[in-house]
């Protein structure tokens, strides 16, 4: 038979009450499921001498910790991003990894679709769905908001976007300063933009990337079902560590650069 | 249904959105809570125990060196000590010994010399002695001869001769 292509909103599957279950949302359920297993396994395993799951555990934590550590170059600010970033990152390959195994896509219901009767598969990725990669991005840039605040202060922090700050100690020194400080504060109400396009590229991204390898599976496998879509299966494995790791790299830089204070003086 | 407009069209709806947000939320939280705390705190404990261990092994190693040191050391003037002790109680006793053997002389000598004038005083004395008993001897001796009808002039000549044999 031939496969219906995904399309591009995920698709309900059964209602509680008046709120819709989508198929994504089956998946990020799975992941929450899955994460709260291996959470109460590790939650008690603190031996000094690792062994098993918390060796594993360690090492993966160890390897997320170094990446961390050579974008803020700060252990401790490192720890406190850690949660975040190593959050993100496994969460999104999770997801996107648990996507690729059989019976994503192929096992459904036939319901009632856009007027007609079609196959709606139970499980689809749960990248696949801009709702989640926009909570999860929304959430990524208002944490490196909150962090930049609580890091240094909230008016310096509010600096960096309406620069009536620096404007004001222009005036003290006069001259050009003071026209300099203008566009700095043109500059500065364009980074109000740029936060909007954060959320917006990292959340498009992501769900382009896994929703575009979705599509990609999907006509091969129409095409020919077996042993031709095997690399590009390979080739999503790929994508999928890929997009985690970036959208967890950006959300890394996005938190280290709202937290270091900019050089006030340094331009004047 | 919003589906005209361009968020309905990529499937946003703010409901899915905060299910979403709500299942991603709660992952960080386990996440966090139940997997990077304890193991951050292990991690970091393990690695002050491994610094704490080193730095005690070196410390040891040290302490180690300094007492062998101190022991080398002691060994050296205990040995000299020692040294001091055994020559000292040598010389000490060959003192003594000397000392004693030259009493010992003295000691000797004048038991001799005791001896010697004893010996001397008592020769005399009984010469003394002697003579008496001798003269005691020859006058009774002349008397019995006497009585044994004796001229003058063998009387004298007995007398000098027993004078004589004195």
């Amino acid at each position: 038979m031939i496969f219906a292509l995904p399309p591009l909103v995920a698709e309900p599957i059964f209602y509680l009450g008046n709120f819709t279950v989508t198929n994504t949302l089956i998946n990020s359920s799975i992941a929450v499921v899955v994460f709260f297993i291996l959470g109460l396994i590790l939650r008690n395993k603190t031996a000094l001498i690792p062994t098993g799951i918390q060796n594993f555990a360690e090492s993966i934590l160890e390897i997320i910790l170094g990446f961390i550590d050579r974008v803020t170059h700060d252990r401790k600010k490192s720890m406190q991003f850690l949660p975040i970033v190593g959050g993100l990152f496994l969460f999104i390959l999770f997801s996107n990894w648990i996507g690729l195994l059989p019976g994503t896509g192929s096992i459904g219901r036939y319901l009632i679709h856009e007027g007609h009767l079609q196959l709606v598969p139970l499980f689809r990725p749960a990248n696949t769905d801009l709702n989640m990669t926009l909570a999860m991005a929304v959430f990524a840039v208002i944490a490196s908001h909150l962090f930049g605040v609580i890091a240094i202060g909230f008016f310096r922090y509010a600096n960096k976007f309406i620069k009536l700050g620096d404007i004001f100690h222009s005036f003290r020194k006069g001259g050009i300063s003071i026209m300099v400080a203008f566009i700095e504060f043109g500059v500065g109400l364009i980074e109000i933009f740029s936060e909007v396009a954060k959320v917006v590229s990292l959340s498009l991204r992501l769900f382009g990337n896994v929703f575009a390898g979705e599509v990609l599976l999907t006509v091969l496998a129409s095409l020919i079902a077996f042993v031709v879509p095997l690399p590009f299966m390979f080739l999503e494995i790929l994508v999928g560590l890929v997009q985690a790791v970036v959208f967890s790299m950006l959300t890394l830089v996005y938190l280290t650069m709202a937290t270091t204070e900019l050089p006030q003086e340094a331009h004047h | 249904m919003e589906h005209e407009t361009l968020l309905g069209t990529l499937g946003i709806d703010w409901k899915l959105f905060l299910a979403q947000l709500i299942n991603f939320g709660i992952v960080l939280f386990i996440f966090w809570k139940w997997i990077v705390k304890p193991l951050g705190k292990t991690l970091t404990d393990r690695q002050e125990r491994i610094e704490q261990g080193l730095k005690n092994t070196e410390h040891t190693e040290a302490e180690k060196k300094k007492f062998e040191e101190w022991r080398v050391n002691e060994m050296k003037k205990v040995r000299a000590e020692a040294d001091n002790i055994l020559r000292t109680t040598t010389d000490t006793a060959n003192q003594i010994k000397q000392e004693t053997i030259v009493d010992a002389q003295h000691q000797a000598n004048k038991i001799l010399d005791q001896a010697k004038t004893n010996i001397e005083s008592e020769k005399i004395q009984s010469m003394k002695e002697i003579k008496q008993e001798v003269a005691t001897l020859v006058v009774m001796a002349s008397e019995k001869i006497l009585r044994g009808k004796l001229d003058e002039k063998k009387d004298k000549e007995l007398i000098s001769e027993s004078m004589k044999g004195m």
